[in-house]
């Protein structure tokens, strides 16, 4: 198995997913969606998942952040998977 | 999730109207020699999507703009009775359904949706909706009071709530629902993001959300852990007065009736 890598959190809203289910793989849409409203994620210097561990994406605000105090920040401590 | 080729996404954390049939494309299927489902509620673990929590879509209010206590949808499109500001999700899934009830509909009747008589329902309180896209903004509209009463997620009003906002829920007629996590087809670590779904949702874990947000467990092993002091606010204390939402429908007929409902909003 490979060395645990980091999983990052972005928000995405779900306009954005009705938008890609309409559009098919709209995956520049979802990508600039992410861009902006979460502040990080999307980005990432390489970009992507491919290499660095598991992205994580969810709805930002008060629901994300008790996904990540119940779930992510847990998981992370407990696999030594890092979460960002 | 996939843009030139590359998966932007592992674990995503998607609406109710998302990851059937017609989104099945896009999806991994989940593997359920990894994810334990056998305790969660039937109906919410499905080839491509496995719930994470119980929501609730209801009726929140401000109390300081509200005199008396709506206590149905059909108060919502009441302005006589409730004037001021509506705040109302800009997507047809929920919507429709609240305008429906709001119309006196049935809950038994409410699926299949008559879309014409929702966006009827909505054109009579046109002047007085103000959209909301983000959750975060509907949690704003309620409590600055831009809005008198808002249709919105459970856990958002509940956060502005515990937060000291004059904000107070309305149970009866709540949406039911749930939030979903798919995996993006061809991520690079697909082991690795069945390994976290099966974590969020598993016995042990999936109960703790609880203590963050006012969404309810999805695994039957998990909701008895929940703290006694937060089990009143989750969705699952007012079951016997709510309405189950229909994803089914939504994944037969979404893409007409966003057609439809954007047309009617920039009509």
């Amino acid at each position: 198995m490979k060395k645990s890598g980091s999983v990052t959190t972005i928000k995405l809203g779900r306009s954005e997913f009705l938008k890609l289910g309409g559009a098919g793989l709209a995956g520049a849409t979802l990508l600039g969606a992410a861009g902006c409203g979460g502040g990080r994620g999307g980005g990432d210097g390489g970009g992507g998942s491919a290499g660095k561990g598991l992205l994580f994406t969810s709805y930002g605000g008060s629901f994300q952040r008790a996904q990540e105090k119940a779930w992510l920040r847990p998981y992370s401590k407990q696999t030594g998977t890092e979460i960002r | 999730m996939v843009e030139n080729d590359r998966v932007i996404w592992d674990v995503v954390d998607v609406g109710n109207d998302f990851g059937l049939k017609s989104t099945a494309n896009l999806l991994e299927p989940l593997d359920y020699s990894v994810i334990d489902k056998e305790p969660i509620l039937e109906g919410y673990a499905n080839n491509y999507r496995i719930a994470c929590m119980l929501y609730a879509n209801v009726l929140a209010y401000n109390t300081e703009h509200v005199k008396g206590t709506p206590t149905s949808w059909v108060d919502f499109f009441d302005t006589e009775k409730f004037p001021r500001g509506r705040g109302l999700h800009k997507s047809p899934s929920e919507t429709l359904e609240v305008a429906l009830l709001g119309d006196g509909v049935s809950p038994e009747n409410l699926y299949p949706l008559d879309v014409d008589r929702a966006l009827g329902k909505l054109d009579t309180i046109r002047d007085q909706i103000v959209w909301w896209e983000s959750a975060a903004r509907s949690q704003q509209q309620i409590a600055d009071g831009e809005v008198a009463l808002i249709s919105a997620w459970n856990g958002r009003m509940q956060t502005e709530i515990n937060a000291g906002a004059p904000v107070e829920i309305q149970w009866n007629q709540n949406l039911q629902t749930a939030d979903y996590l798919v995996v993006p087809k061809g991520t690079s670590h697909k082991d690795e993001a069945m390994k976290l779904i099966a974590y969020c949702v598993s016995a042990e874990n999936n109960y703790r959300l609880s203590n963050f947000i006012e969404y309810a467990p999805i695994n039957k092993e998990s909701i008895s852990k929940v703290d006694a002091q937060v089990a009143p606010q989750l969705p699952t204390a007012h079951r016997e007065v709510g309405v189950t939402y229909n994803a089914q429908w939504w994944d037969n007929n979404r893409e007409a009736v966003m057609k439809r409902f954007n047309k009617w909003v920039m009509s």
